[in-house]
């Protein structure tokens, strides 16, 4: 469903653009509230054709991911072009602004090449900020797969920013 | 590295890591031959070790650990932490005892560690705020300091219950006039200090036991609309509140009207037993005066009017008078149930011929309710809790309630390993008639295996009457009177004699001038003088089950259970 996609991008993008513009530094809204809220905002719209919740936070998650990286790029040139100030980037937003999104995204890619279901897993966790629970259900897995999957991903992660770093 | 090696390496991982670290070597030695993998595995633990709480969220990481940890600590030498009363997205409530002043129960809330400094200025901020507002329904403060470096906060304890307590046991509706005055004052109070709660749901509202007091909790994001450049602290919106947040409170700032957009939709939950707004209907939420549907429930035309100003998308068309609009809510309310309880009155003549018409139609479950708490509660017939199948009938709509793959009962199921019961919860005024009046109940039970019980529990008066038959060991039946659930079922006991189960019907009556029970097994009294208990006062309400007592099962056979208020 790639227009779902799309729809849930542009909705997401609209709605954290919004709340940075009317933040002040050092506030910060969790992830889950800003999926929730568009999840609610697109019922508005699409309603009452949708109805796959688990469809729509698989969505969400690959939206918010690439929001974050899209402004870590933006931040990243910005620091070479000094005229184009931006008040907040969206990684402080959701306070989260300690991880290196760019390498992050790049060994996410690398991860969902070797196995697909973990890289899920870690869009579902961090980025649209899921309980186990939810994502057991959103994956249709058990919790314990979930819970497993997510220590092997974030391990994995971990190193693979390691190496980066060196 | 192969892909299947890889994933070997991977699940391996995963298996050692659910492992202690002093087993993991030991695991890997019996499971993992090849030097590769072996290698690779023992870099993803090192790893992990590494990683710390890496791309995990703050709320998920540490909680669960750490607030369990400071159990058994005593906090700034004087507080004793117990237990954990609740976490949140930021911080835990601990249930403590205060050491220097006679060891009374208190609550202490602490931030997780894993919060930086910035966001523990919401816990000084709450500080400030309790101790700038001082109502009888605002939850008192009694200290704040720093311990270990974290700031923490010590409010008084309130044994009760959340308004959610009430809202899931029906009584919500009958106390919603007290409830809405008292949280309509404290509101006030705080909005006349130019304060927002910010985030008012039935579970920050607490309704005290002793006094049925409300008091509110949870001011930890409350705040001056206009003040939050200068504390310069943070937001948090957990997802779970949504349900109570003015649409404006996603997009921009909160204001003290957002404070009016929850309490409607706490009072339409109070009337109604559910959301104003289903989860489909999202664009309702945005209507400026949105259409309310509050099917089933009788709220009256001006009260529904006040509702939907409440819970306007535009701030400004909200009651700007929360203290107000909660005193006409309140009186709307009373009066609708005023009308309510006329009307049921005469119809109680109607429902007692139905109650008799339920005796003589074996199998029916005749849920009745009379209105004015006045007897039968509730009868059951033909139950048989080894499958926990059922057919039952509620009597009032001729519907049935509990059905065959035992869905759509009117109460609660609980199942443990070693029992399995059903509750009927009485309502508290219900549960006050009853002990004023007195009560009967009645339960006819073959007790084949094991222990069968049948129980009149009252939580609001802190009582709780077991009936208890179980085969006795010598193949006879015997029936006991509990008073201790700890360590084992003690109480009086009869020796209902020898041979096969059958049927047998057991009446316990109150008396209320003696405040005793007395109990007959087939029009014959066995025990009397029965003054009840109050352990586990919890679940509450007509009560029947099973329990594997002394044996491998509990089987059992109901032909009926009947709680009875006396006229």
């Amino acid at each position: 469903m790639p227009e779902l996609a799309a729809l849930v991008y542009q909705q997401l993008r609209e709605l954290v653009g919004c709340r940075m513009r009317q933040e002040r530094a050092g506030h910060t809204l969790q992830a889950t509230a800003l999926v929730h809220e568009t999840y609610l905002r697109l019922l508005e719209v699409t309603n009452p054709s949708w109805k796959n919740r688990a469809h729509f936070f698989g969505a969400a998650a690959g939206a918010m991911r690439r929001i974050l990286v899209d402004h870590a790029r933006a931040k990243r040139s910005k620091k070479r072009n000094p005229q184009q100030i931006l008040k907040s980037d969206a990684a402080s937003l959701i306070g989260r602004d300690s991880v290196d999104y760019l390498a992050l995204d790049a060994a996410l890619d690398r991860l969902k090449s070797l196995d697909e279901r973990r890289c899920q897993v870690v869009e579902l966790r961090f980025f649209a900020g899921l309980s186990i629970e939810e994502i057991s259900q959103a994956l249709d897995v058990s919790e314990r797969t979930v819970k497993r999957d997510w220590e092997y991903a974030r391990t994995w992660l971990f190193r693979e920013l390691s190496k980066d770093a060196v | 590295m192969n892909p299947a090696g890889q994933e070997l390496a991977a699940i391996l991982f995963q298996q050692a890591l659910e492992l202690d670290p002093s087993e993991r070597v030991r695991f890997l030695d019996a499971k993992c031959s090849d030097p590769n993998i072996r290698s690779e595995v023992e870099s993803l633990l090192a790893s992990h070790a590494a990683a710390g709480s890496f791309l995990e969220w703050p709320r998920s990481s540490g909680p669960a650990a750490e607030s369990t940890t400071l159990i058994g600590a005593t906090v700034n030498q004087r507080y004793l932490i117990e237990s954990v009363l609740g976490s949140g997205g930021q911080g835990v409530a601990y249930l403590a005892r205060d050491g220097s002043v006679g060891n009374r129960l208190v609550v202490v809330k602490m931030l997780f560690s894993s919060f930086p400094d910035p966001m523990q200025a919401t816990l000084r901020r709450e500080v400030e705020i309790l101790a700038e507002l001082n109502h009888p329904a605002i939850v008192g403060i009694l200290d704040a300091g720093e311990w270990q470096g974290k700031p923490f906060l010590t409010i008084e304890y309130v044994e009760g219950w959340t308004l959610r307590n009430l809202m899931v046991d029906g009584t919500a509706r009958s106390a919603a006039p007290s409830i809405l005055r008292q949280i309509g004052s404290a509101m006030a109070a705080v909005h006349a200090k130019g304060i927002a709660h910010r985030d008012l749901k039935p579970e920050n509202i607490l309704i005290a036991k002793s006094d049925r007091r409300v008091r509110l909790i949870d001011f930890g994001i409350a705040r001056r609309p206009r003040s939050e450049a200068a504390t310069g602290t943070s937001t948090f919106f957990v997802a779970g509140t949504l349900n109570y947040m003015a649409p404006e409170q996603v997009y921009s700032d909160h204001t003290l009207a957002s404070d009016a957009y929850a309490l409607g939709v706490i009072t339409f939950e109070m009337l109604t037993g559910r959301l104003p707004f289903a989860d489909h209907e999202v664009s309702k939420r945005f209507q400026r005066i949105p259409e309310l549907t509050p099917a089933g429930a009788q709220i009256s035309r001006r009260a529904l009017g006040l509702l939907r100003r409440a819970l306007s998308s535009e701030p400004s068309l909200r009651p700007r008078d929360v203290g107000h609009m909660c005193e006409q809510l309140a009186s709307e309310v009373e009066s609708g149930l005023r009308r309510e309880r006329i009307r049921r009155r005469s119809a109680v003549a109607a429902l007692s011929a139905i109650a008799m018409l339920a005796i003589v139609v074996w199998c029916v479950w005749a849920f009745v309710i009379d209105r004015s708490y006045e007897r039968v509660v509730g009868v059951q017939r033909g139950y048989d809790p080894t499958k926990f199948q059922f057919e039952v009938v509620n009597e009032m709509t001729g519907k049935m309630v509990f059905t065959p793959d035992n869905t759509g009962f009117e109460g609660i199921r609980e199942f443990t390993n070693t029992q399995g019961y059903l509750v009927h919860p009485f309502r508290a005024a219900q549960q006050h008639a009853a002990m004023k009046k007195g009560w009967i109940l009645t339960g006819t039970v073959r007790a084949e295996e094991g222990g069968t019980f049948l129980i009149a529990d009252f939580d609001r008066v802190n009582r709780r009457y077991d009936i208890f038959v179980f085969r006795n060991g010598h193949g006879g039946t015997s029936v006991r009177l509990i008073d201790k659930l700890i360590p084992a079922l003690l109480g009086e006991e009869a020796d209902l004699g020898h041979g096969e189960p059958q049927f047998r019907e057991f009446r316990m009556r109150f008396d209320p001038r003696s405040a005793t029970a007395s109990l007959d097994v087939d029009g014959r009294t066995v025990l009397s003088g029965y003054k009840g208990h109050s352990e586990y006062v919890n679940p509450y309400g007509l009560v029947f089950g099973i329990t594997r007592y002394l044996g491998e099962r509990g089987v059992s056979t109901f032909g009926g259970a009947r709680f009875e208020i006396l006229p």
